[in-house]
Order: structure tokens, then sequence, then C-alpha cells
């Protein structure tokens, strides 16, 4: 394995995970997810010499495969019967927090979705996250507190509701 | 990221990563069907760019004969029409332009061959252009038609009614679907009518080979900034 495959490879396996759950939580369907991240990961592997340059290659990734949406991969995994559950059948048999938390994430304009997906559910700092969307620093802050403010609204009386039974 | 936030923030925060940490995810793909998924991508992307050198170049030496019309179909009465790898050009006698793109993409063809339908244009790979304030959205002005749902992928249309300083958001975003990846397959298509363009203005069109996009857009001629980057800027 050359060294450039070897570092592809260490990087999918690292970040399968983290940037599957993103793509999900901004999708909500890990199924769907799971093809645009497959997709994505092979593009990456096909212009590795540009995105091992990346400054975040996971970000390139959940932003290639929110870009990527439905594709030939998806059709060919089908028939591969890959187990792929979607996130709503997950929810149903796990914590009720996680439908009201990716309802609501799912509820929020496209910009407020991308900037928690990266700056929450990847872990980016604000100044990365700008760079990756092309938008100001100040710009980001701005999504991030309407979109906490969202979320909040939408589920602190879920959180409360839930205690007081 | 605490130093960003307030606590009432981080506690969210941390309460969105735990509920999504919960949620079971299927097992990671073989990497050989990843790499393999890859190597096609590979393959397409040098077998376009194989053809591109030999279509681009007949491309621009039509055009300097202004034999316009020889690579497409017979076109009708007034129409000409310039065929690359990488772009279907075609005039109508109305005087609007018909533009397909495909996944392909040569900027110094196109922008030369959109300067011989008579469109002003900025056409870059990798770069994003853009005026402060920013010129006009070309959709509203009827530069471009309003992108209909159901072709090309997901296409985005910036909302309409922000300030000028932040026209640059109405551009046209048009992801490219995988399907496209293949020349020629489907391209992206748009009708332009240059009547339509401001004076002092030029249309820019840019590719982002790894974000896999075409944005269009109008900017002044004397008056725009541009930067490499390899994904465009959404809107706010």
């Amino acid at each position: 394995m050359s060294q450039d495959n070897a570092e592809f490879a260490e990087f999918f396996a690292a970040s399968w995970v983290p940037c599957l759950r993103a793509v999900a939580a901004s999708t909500g369907s890990m199924t769907l997810a799971e093809d645009q991240v497959a997709e994505a990961f092979a593009r990456a592997w096909a212009s590795w010499h540009k995105v091992s340059h990346h400054p975040a290659p996971r970000a390139w990734v959940v932003r290639t495969a929110l870009n990527a949406g439905a594709s030939a991969w998806h059709r060919r995994s089908r028939e591969t019967a890959l187990a792929s559950p979607d996130i709503a059948a997950a929810d149903s048999q796990g914590s009720g927090l996680d439908a009201a938390v990716l309802t609501a994430v799912r509820r929020l304009p496209a910009r407020q979705r991308e900037v928690i997906v990266l700056r929450v559910f990847l872990d980016l700092d604000i100044d990365t996250t700008a760079r990756q969307l092309g938008i100001a620093p100040g710009t980001v802050r701005a999504h991030l507190s309407r979109a906490m403010t969202a979320l909040r609204g939408e589920l602190v009386p879920a959180t409360t509701t839930e205690t007081g039974r | 990221m605490s130093h960003d936030e307030d606590p009432d923030d981080s506690t969210l925060t941390r309460e969105l990563r735990d509920s999504l940490a919960e949620v079971p995810v299927p097992e990671r793909p073989p990497l050989a069907a990843i790499t393999d998924r890859g190597r096609v991508h590979r393959r397409r992307r040098r077998a376009g760019f194989a053809g591109l050198g030999v279509s681009g170049a007949a491309a621009v030496i039509a055009l300097a004969l202004g034999l316009t019309g020889v690579f497409g179909t017979a076109p009708a009465a007034g129409t000409g029409t310039v065929q690359t790898a990488a772009f279907t050009l075609t005039s109508y006698t109305n005087g609007t332009v018909s533009l397909k793109l495909s996944q392909l993409f040569d900027p110094a063809a196109l922008q030369r061959a959109l300067a011989q339908a008579g469109i002003r244009a900025l056409v870059k790979n990798d770069m994003y252009c853009s005026s402060s304030p920013a010129a006009p959205s070309p959709i509203r002005l009827g530069v471009l038609p309003s992108p209909s749902p159901g072709h090309a992928g997901k296409r985005r249309r910036a909302t309409p009614g922000l300030g000028n300083g932040q026209g640059i958001w109405e551009s046209v975003n048009l992801p490219v679907k995988p399907s496209q990846l293949a020349p020629m397959v489907d391209p992206i298509s748009m009708v332009i009518n240059p009547a339509a363009m401001p004076s002092a203005t030029e249309l820019f069109i840019g590719y982002f080979d790894l974000g896999h996009t075409i944005v269009v857009n109008l900017i002044y001629t004397s008056s725009h900034t541009c930067r490499n980057t390899q994904q465009p800027p959404g809107p706010p």
C-alpha cells in the first residue's frame, strides 16, 4: 500500500463514523447519509492529493456528501444489502431525545443546519467553519446563536415534559 | 469551543453531541469498495480531460474562423452552435443563448465562446468572483430563468430581498449530479438573455471541482474581486 493509500485508509477509518453522523443529522436519514458519505469518501480518494491538504478534510467530506445527494452508489449499495437502519427506526428503539434533537435540527434553515453540523457535530472552530462555508466568522456566530436559540426553544419544553412525567 | 459560547450553549452542544452519539451507525464499508468507486471517478476525469483537449482546441479554431455550427447539429437560420466536450453553446435569433455545461470545464474556451456569442463573461475554475456592492440578481433581471426543481439535482436560489451587500447569495448554485460525472450526460442547461444584462456588468461562471458545483452570477466588470476557493459560498 502506498503512503497516500495508507494515509487515506487511516483517514477513512477514523472519519467514517463522525462524518456519517454529521450528514445523518442534516439529512435525517441514515440510509441516505450512508450512501452520500460513501460517495464523498470515494471522491476524496480520487482527489486525495487535494483533499489531504485541505484544512478540514472531514468537513470536505461532509459538504461533498451533502452536495452529492443520492447517487449511483445508492443503487449499488442497495444491491449488496448493507445494513443501514434509518435514524427514525433507531430512535423508536432508543431515547426519545434523539428523535427530538434530530427533528429540531432538520427544522433549522439550511445555513443554520450547516453551521450546526460543522461546528457542533464535527467540532470545527468558528474560523474553520467560516472558511468552509465561505462566510465571515461573525456570520457563523450569528447563525450559531440563532440555531441554538431555535434548538433550545424546541428541546427545552420537550425535556421539561419528559422530566415532569 | 467553550470560548465561543455561553454556558447554556455549551450544555446544549453537549446534549446535541451526546444524542447523536447514541444513534447506531451502519458498519463502515470495506476500503476496497470506496477505492474502487474512486477509481471510476479518476478514470472518468482522465477520459474527460483527454477529450477536452481535442474538442476544446477544435472549438477555438472554429470560433477564430467564425465557423459556428461546425460542431453541433445543423442550426436553424440565424443561429450558431459551438459544441465541445465541456459545453454546448447555441445562439438564437431572439438574442438568447443556450448553454449546456458538462462536468468537464474549460474556462478559457467557454469564456471565448460566450464572448463570440455576445455575452460578456468571466469564467473560472475553483475561483469565486463577486462585486461589493453586489450586482443585481441575474434571475431577477431575467438574464437567467428561475431554476426549476427536478433537473440537475438540487438547485438553490438564494432568498430574494437581501441587501445589496449580500447579493452574492443570489447566485444560481447548481450541484452536479453524480451521473453528470460522465461527459455530456444530462448536462446542466441554462438560457442566457444578454440583453437583460445591465451595462458594466458581466456574467461570472465558476466551477468548483471539489464541491462539484457550478455558480452563475452577475458581477461588475470594473469592480469585482476573485478568490481561490474549492467550494463556493452558499446563502447566509
